[in-house]
C-alpha cells in the first residue's frame, strides 16, 4: 500500500482525498463552478416530527434506509461513557416483537445488512436490502429503532464485545495514542476527552440503556433517509405505516462545557513496552463545521497536511526525509468546535527529530501562510473531487443526511464548487492566523519509555520534567506521572491485578470492603501503590509532658519503613528493612527490640489506606462485628484478622467508606486506638490529615499531615542499616 | 458535511455488529498485502480488448455517476521475488511514484489530486495494482500517468534510499507493532512453508536493506510491461473511446520478455501444524486454516458457501455457537483465502484473556468440522445463496470495486468473465456438495493453527 486510507477497516473503498502543490500547467483544471447534479430528492415531515428524505437513484435494485438520531457521546452522563454505543449496539438484540435470533435470521436470510453505530453527536441505524426485500428491511429497521427491549442476556453478550473492543484498542498503537490526545485536549469535563473503559462499561445498567433510548430515540429527534430504487410517493406511505405511531417527546439539550485552554506544550507520553515506533499526535482546539471560517480553514489545512501526497507535511516528512509512512492533519466535522490534529509515527530513533520537523513546518505555515498556487491546488481538489463521494448509495445518503444534520440544506452540495472556489487567498491566510496555533499544543507520544533514555529534554524547549507518563494499560483518563516518578514506579515490583475474595468472607463484609476499595479509586488503583511519603508535625505525650516534633515517614510496600523525627533537642531515625530494624540517635545505632518491630509491621499492615493493599496479598478473615458512633458519625465495624491471628477493628463511616477509627490489641487486655479525621483527597486517594493515638484510653500522640505523596520511587538503599 | 481531505474521527468503536466487524478486522489485516478475495459480482456492459503489444483492456460501462475508475494490475507480486529480496515487489510499487521521463517525482498523485481525483496502490502475493478514481473527463490524464509508470520510470539511488525508509516504516506499523498481523504472518509461515507464499508482500526487514537499484531496474524491466498487465476502466465511459485513449497512451510501449510464472506447489502436509505466540496482547486470537486448492478449482464455490454459513451475520454458526451460546469468543469467522497457486480455509476467533485458549480452539474446530459430519439444512443453504446474490448486486454500487474485481479476475483466474459467473456459479451447489468439500478439506492433517496468547499465559 502506498498510503493509509481513511479507515483501515475499508482499505479499498474509503479514500483520503489529496491535493496539489505547485503549478502543472498542462493538466490544471479550469475553475469549474458548475452546480453539482443530485438525483431527485423529496422531503416530507410526518405528524410526529419524523423528517423523511427520499433519494431516487434507481440504477440498481437496492434500497438503503438510514435513520439518523441526534444522539451520541455528548449526551452520555460523564460516568457512563460508551452508553450511546452500547444503546446502538443493543437495538438489534431484541424487541418487543422479535428476539435477537429472529432479527438476525430475518436480515441474514435476505442477504441484507442491519446495524447501528453511534458517533460523537449522532447515531445512524441502517438497513440495506435488495428491492424485492424492501418490506423486510423497513419492518426490521422500524422495529429495532422503536421497540428494543434490552434483554439482560443480550446486554451481557454486547458488554463482552464492547469490553473486548476496549482491549483491542490498546493493541492498536495509533488508536491508543489518538484516544490519549483526546483526553490530553479535553480532559474528563468534556465528552470528547472521555474514553470508553472497563469501568464505564461495567457501570452501565439495563435501566441506563432503557432510559437513554427512551429520551433520545424520538421521531422529532430523527431523520430517515431512503435511497435507491424507490419512488418517493410509494415509499412515503410505507414509511408512515412503519413509523407513524412513534411517539414524539421533548428532548433535553446537551450543553457542552468549554475545554480548558492550552498554554504552551502539554506533553503526555504513553509507555507501551516493546514498541519499535513512536506514534506522534499533536492537537489543539478546532471550529464547528458551521463556522464561516470552516471552509477557508479546511482549504488551508489541505496545504499543511490534509492533502495527503500533495501536502507539505507529507512531502517533507515522508517523501523527502523518509521519516514515516503516513502523516496527515485534519479538522473533524462536528456541529460544535472540535479539534485539529496532526498524526504520524516513526522509528524510535527518529522520534524527536521528526517532532521538531513537524513543529517547524507548522510554525512556518502559521507565519507565512500559503500561496495563491497552493490555494488553487487545494480548491481544484476539494471542489473537483466532491462528485466522487456521491457515486455510491451510501456516500450519497451520508452527504444528504449531513446536509440536513448541520442545517446546510441540499444547496450546500449543489453549490459546493462555487462555495469552495470563492474563498480568497486573504480569507485562507486569515483563517491560518485565527485557527492554527503551533505555540499552544497538546502532544502525545506513544512508545517504549526507553526511547527517552539518556535525554534531558524531548526537543529543545521541552525538558523531560515537563513530560508526564502513563502506562498503556492504565485507563486513558488516568493521571499521568512525572517522568522520574513513572520510572521509579516502573522499577518497583508489580502486585496482583485483581482481588480474589477468600471463600469465608460474608456478603456484608465483602460489600463493605468493595465500597472501601471503590472509595480509594478501585482495586487496580490501590494495587498500584508502591510507596507513600508523609510529612507533618505533632506531639508525643509522655509522663505528663508534651514533646513537639516534625517528622517525615517513608513506607515502601510491602514492608519497609523509615522515619525521621526532629525534636527541639535533636533528631532520631528509625529504619525497618522488612526483617530487621534500627534506631539512630545522637550518632549511636541500636537494634530495635522485637516488640517495636512487631508494632512497625502492624502499623504498615493496618494503615488506614495501606491495609487495602495488604489484604489483597495475603489470607485474612473478615467479620462485621457491629456498628458504632465515632465523632457523631455512624460507622460499621469490620474486624480484619491475619494468618497469625492478629486482628484490627476498622470503623468505617457510611458515607465515604474510609476508617474513622482503628483499634488493635497491645496484649494483656490493653488496646491501641487510632482516631482519623480531616480526610482530604491526594492524587485521588482519601488520606486522613489528622491522627491521634490512644493507648489504653490515654492520648499518646497526635499528628497533623502537611504533605502526602504516593509512589515517590524511594529506593531500597534508603532502608539499609544507618 | 465533511470537507475533503479530512480524517473522520476514530473515536467510536465499531464492534456494533459483532462477528461481521471482526471479519472486517481480519480481512483488513489481509487486505494490507493481499487482494485475493474471490470475485463475486457482474453486470451490464463489459467489453474486452487486447492491444497489439499484449495489454489486456477491459471496459465496464456504468453511467450512474460522472466518474471513472482506472485500475492497472501487473501480474507480479511478492511470490515472484527471488530469495533474499523479499519485499521487492512492494518497494517497486512505492518507487513507481518517484518520477518518470515526463512526470516529476511525486507529481503523479498531485496531478490526480488536482484533477479532483484520488489514487493509491497495493501489492499482493500475485499482483501489484495501481488505481485512480476521478471525474470522467480526466480519463486521458489518468491513462497518460499510468502509461508513464509502465514504461518511463526513472529509478534513482537517492529516491531508493529515502523510499526504502518509508517502506520500512510501513513494515513496522503494519506488522512489527500489530499483534494480529504477527499471528497471521506466523500462520502463513507454517501453512505455506516451502513456497514463496510463506512470506507476505511485506518481506523481511533485512531483505529490504539488501535490495539494490539494479535489482529494482531488472524487476521493472521484466514485469512492468503491457503484455504482463491488465488495464480496467470503469464508469461513465464509452468502450471505443477508451480503446482509442488506451492505444494513444499504451500502444507504443513495446512488449517485454516476461517469463511465464512457474506453478508453485506446496510440499505435502501429513499432520496438523500448531504454534503458540506469546506477546503483550490485550485481545488474543486464534488463527487457523485448512489447506484448500489454489484459484480456479471446482470446489471453491462450495467452500465459499461453507464460509458464509460459518460466519456471515449474527445468525451464522460460529457467531451463534462461540459468541452467543458458549460465550468463549467475541467474534469468530471463516472464509476461503485463495491465492493463485495455494489456498486455505481461514478460520479465527478473538477472545478475552479470561478464556482458556484450548477451549476456544476446540470449540472453533468442532463447529467448523461439524460441516463434515452433518449436512447443512436447506434453509441455511438458501440463506447463503441469497447472501451471494445480494452481495453481488451490492458490489455493483461501487464502480471502483467492480473495476478492481474485474482486474483481479483477469489476473488470478485468467479471465475477467469469472467476475460475472458469480451470478450463476452457486446455483447448483447442494447441501451434499458443502458436506463433501468439508469432508475433503476440513481434516486435522490439513490444519495449521496459531494461537496468540498474552505473555505469562491468560489471566
Amino acid at each position: 500500500m502506498r498510503q493509509f486510507q481513511v479507515s483501515k477497516f475499508q482499505v479499498i473503498k474509503l479514500l483520503l482525498a489529496f491535493l496539489l502543490i505547485g503549478p502543472v500547467v498542462v493538466w490544471a483544471q479550469q475553475g469549474n463552478v458548475e452546480p453539482i447534479q443530485l438525483p431527485p430528492i423529496k422531503t416530507v415531515t410526518l405528524e410526529n416530527g419524523l423528517k423523511v428524505i427520499v433519494i431516487e437513484q434507481p440504477s440498481l435494485p437496492i434500497v438503503q434506509f438510514s435513520v439518523r438520531v441526534r444522539v451520541g457521546a455528548i449526551h452520555e452522563p460523564s460516568d457512563r461513557t460508551g452508553l450511546a454505543t452500547f444503546t446502538a449496539s443493543m437495538l438489534r438484540q431484541g424487541t418487543t416483537n422479535r428476539t435477537a435470533e429472529q432479527i438476525s435470521e430475518e436480515i441474514d436470510f435476505v442477504g441484507g445488512s442491519l446495524g447501528a453505530s453511534a458517533d460523537v453527536e449522532r447515531t445512524d441505524v441502517t438497513a440495506r436490502v435488495l428491492k424485492k426485500d424492501l418490506q423486510v428491511g423497513l419492518n426490521l429497521l422500524a422495529d429495532i429503532v422503536q421497540n428494543p427491549n434490552f434483554p439482560e442476556k443480550e446486554i451481557g453478550i454486547i458488554r463482552n464485545q464492547l469490553l473486548a473492543s476496549v482491549r483491542g484498542m490498546r493493541d492498536d498503537p495509533e488508536e491508543l495514542a489518538s484516544a490519549h490526545l483526546d483526553f490530553a485536549l479535553f480532559g474528563t469535563i468534556h465528552p470528547l476527552g472521555r474514553a470508553m473503559s472497563e469501568q464505564s462499561l461495567n457501570a452501565i445498567t439495563r435501566d441506563d440503556l432503557v432510559t437513554f433510548h427512551g429520551i433520545y430515540y424520538r421521531p422529532n429527534n430523527s431523520v430517515l433517509a431512503v435511497a435507491g430504487d424507490v419512488k418517493a410517493d410509494e415509499i412515503i406511505s410505507l414509511v408512515k405505516q412503519a413509523f407513524g405511531t412513534w411517539q414524539k417527546a421533548d428532548i433535553p439539550p446537551a450543553p457542552l462545557p468549554e475545554p480548558i485552554k492550552l498554554q504552551g506544550y502539554k506533553v503526555r507520553f504513553v509507555h507501551k513496552p516493546g514498541q519499535t515506533q513512536t506514534h506522534i499526535e499533536i492537537g489543539h482546539f478546532g471550529l464547528a463545521v458551521t463556522d464561516p471560517d470552516y471552509i477557508p480553514t479546511v482549504l488551508a489545512n489541505y496545504v499543511l497536511g490534509g492533502g495527503a501526497f500533495s501536502s507539505r507535511l507529507l512531502q517533507v516528512i515522508r517523501a523527502k526525509y523518509g521519516k514515516t509512512y503516513s502523516i496527515f492533519s485534519y479538522f473533524p466535522s462536528y456541529s460544535f468546535p472540535g479539534y485539529f490534529r496532526i498524526s504520524t509515527f516513526t522509528r524510535n530513533e527518529q522520534a524527536f527529530e521528526t517532532l521538531q520537523m513537524i513543529l517547524d513546518e507548522f510554525k512556518k505555515f502559521k507565519e507565512n501562510g500559503i500561496t495563491q498556487e497552493e490555494l488553487q491546488a487545494a480548491q481544484d481538489n476539494i471542489a473537483g473531487s466532491y462528485i466522487l463521494r456521491l457515486e455510491t448509495l451510501s456516500g450519497l445518503t451520508t452527504t444528504v443526511l449531513n446536509n440536513d444534520f448541520y442545517g446546510f440544506g441540499m444547496e450546500r452540495s449543489r453549490n459546493w464548487r462555487k462555495i469552495v472556489r470563492s474563498v480568497t487567498l486573504e480569507q485562507a491566510n486569515q483563517a491560518i492566523k485565527d485557527r492554527f496555533d503551533p505555540d499552544n499544543l497538546a502532544i502525545v507520544l506513544l512508545s517504549d519509555i526507553k526511547t527517552l533514555e539518556g535525554r534531558t529534554e524531548l526537543i529543545p524547549g521541552i525538558p523531560l520534567e515537563n513530560v508526564n507518563v502513563v502506562d498503556w494499560l492504565e485507563p486513558i483518563t488516568a493521571r499521568a506521572k512525572p517522568y522520574a516518578e513513572f520510572l521509579a514506579a516502573l522499577a518497583a515490583p508489580k502486585g496482583p491485578t485483581e482481588l480474589t475474595w477468600a471463600a469465608q468472607i460474608t456478603p456484608e463484609a465483602r460489600a463493605l470492603l468493595e465500597r472501601a476499595f471503590a472509595a480509594q479509586g478501585g482495586f487496580e488503583r490501590v494495587a498500584q501503590i508502591r510507596d507513600v511519603y508523609t510529612k507533618g508535625r505533632g506531639s508525643i505525650f509522655r509522663g505528663g509532658q508534651e514533646f513537639k516534633f516534625e517528622g517525615e515517614l517513608w513506607i515502601k510496600l510491602p514492608n519497609k519503613l523509615k522515619q525521621i523525627i526532629k525534636f527541639a533537642g535533636g533528631q532520631s531515625t528509625v529504619i525497618y528493612n522488612g526483617t530487621q530494624g534500627w534506631v539512630e540517635a545522637g550518632g549511636r545505632v541500636r537494634d530495635l527490640p522485637a516488640q517495636a518491630l512487631a508494632e512497625i509491621r502492624e502499623s504498615i499492615e493496618f494503615d488506614s489506606l495501606l491495609f487495602l493493599w495488604n489484604i489483597a496479598r495475603a489470607d485474612y478473615t473478615f467479620d462485621i462485628v457491629g456498628t458504632a458512633q465515632v465523632d457523631g458519625q455512624e460507622t460499621q465495624v469490620l474486624r480484619v484478622t491475619n494468618e497469625q491471628g492478629k486482628s484490627a477493628d476498622f470503623y468505617f463511616d457510611l458515607k465515604r467508606f474510609v476508617p474513622l477509627k482503628i483499634i488493635t490489641s497491645l496484649g494483656e487486655g490493653k488496646s491501641k486506638e487510632q482516631l482519623l479525621s480531616d480526610y482530604r483527597q491526594v492524587e485521588d486517594f482519601w488520606v486522613p490529615f489528622a491522627l491521634k493515638t490512644l493507648e489504653d484510653k490515654e492520648l499518646t500522640d497526635s499528628f497533623e499531615v502537611l504533605e502526602f505523596k504516593v509512589n515517590t520511587g524511594v529506593g531500597d538503599e534508603q532502608f539499609e542499616k544507618p | 458535511m465533511e470537507a475533503q481531505g479530512q480524517k473522520p474521527t476514530r473515536r467510536s468503536t465499531l464492534w456494533i455488529t459483532g462477528g461481521v466487524v471482526i471479519v472486517a478486522i481480519v480481512a483488513a489485516v489481509f487486505a494490507v498485502w493481499t487482494l485475493t478475495k474471490p470475485p463475486s459480482a457482474t453486470v451490464g456492459s463489459i467489453t474486452a480488448y487486447t492491444l497489439d503489444n499484449g495489454l489486456r483492456l477491459i471496459v465496464y460501462q456504468d453511467t450512474t455517476a460522472p466518474v471513472v475508475s482506472v485500475n492497472v494490475l501487473y501480474r507480479v507480486g511478492s511470490k515472484d521475488e527471488p530469495q533474499g529480496k523479499r519485499g521487492m515487489a512492494h518497494l517497486m510499487e512505492h518507487m513507481a511514484y518517484k518520477g518518470s521521463k515526463n512526470v516529476g517525482p511525486e507529481e503523479h498523485s498531485k496531478l490526480i489530486d488536482q484533477a479532483g481525483g484520488q489514487d493509491n496502490a497495493f501489492t499482493g502475493d500475485d499482483m501489484t495494482g495501481y488505481w485512480a478514481q476521478l471525474p470522467k473527463e480526466k480519463l486521458d490524464l489518468a491513462l497518460y500517468l499510468f502509461a508513464e509508470q509502465m514504461h518511463n520510470l526513472v529509478l534513482t539511488q537517492e529516491h531508493l534510499d529515502s523510499e526504502r525508509e518509508v517502506v520500512k516504516e510501513e513494515w513496522r506499523v503494519r506488522l512489527e507493532n500489530q499483534p494480529v498481523s504477527k499471528a497471521f504472518d506466523k500462520f502463513r509461515d507454517i501453512a505455506f512453508a516451502g513456497t514463496p507464499y510463506a512470506k507476505g508482500p511485506e518481506g523481511y526487514m533485512e531483505d529490504l536493506d539488501n535490495i539494490t537499484l539494479e535489482d529494482l531496474q531488472n524487476f521493472y524491466q521484466t514485469y512492468y510491461a503491457p503484455n504482463n498487465a491488465v488495464l480496467v476502466v470503469a464508469g461513465d465511459v464509452r468502450p471505443n473511446e477508451v480503446l482509442a485513449l488506451a492505444k494513444k497512451h499504451f500502444g507504443g510501449i513495446p512488449k517485454a520478455q516476461t517469463p511465464s510464472p512457474m506453478p508453485i506447489t506446496l510440499p505435502p502436509q501429513t499432520q496438523m501444524r500448531e504454534e503458540t505466540l506469546e506477546m503483550a496482547v490485550q485481545l488474543p486470537v486464534i488463527i487457523g486454516g485448512y489447506r484448500v486448492p489454489g484459484s480456479g478449482h471446482a470446489d471453491q464455490p462450495a467452500l465459499e458457501v461453507a464460509g458464509l454459513i460459518l460466519s456471515r451475520g449474527q445468525s451464522s454458526r460460529l457467531y451463534k455457537k462461540l459468541v452467543r451460546e458458549q460465550q468463549l469468543s467475541v467474534g469468530a469467522g471463516g472464509f476461503p483465502l485463495v491465492f493463485k497457486d495455494v489456498g486455505t480455509m481461514l478460520i479465527f476467533a478473538f477472545f478475552t484473556p479470561d478464556k482458556d485458549p484450548t477451549q476456544v480452539k476446540e470449540a472453533l474446530l468442532a463447529e467448523v468440522e461439524r460441516l463434515a459430519t452433518e449436512p447443512i439444512d436447506e434453509k441455511e443453504l438458501q440463506k447463503a445463496k441469497n447472501q451471494l446474490t445480494a452481495q453481488y448486486i451490492f458490489g455493483l454500487d461501487s464502480i471502483s470495486r467492480v473495476a478492481l474485481e474485474l482486474a483481479e479476475a483477469e489476473v488470478i483466474y485468467g479471465d475477467y468473465k469469472e467476475f460475472e459467473k458469480a451470478k450463476t456459479k452457486y446455483d447448483n451447489i447442494t447441501a451434499a456438495d458443502v458436506q463433501r468439500v468439508a469432508q475433503t478439506y476440513f481434516k486435522r492433517e490439513n490444519l495449521t493453527i496459531v494461537t496468540l496468547k498474552p505473555e505469562g499465559g491468560t489471566q
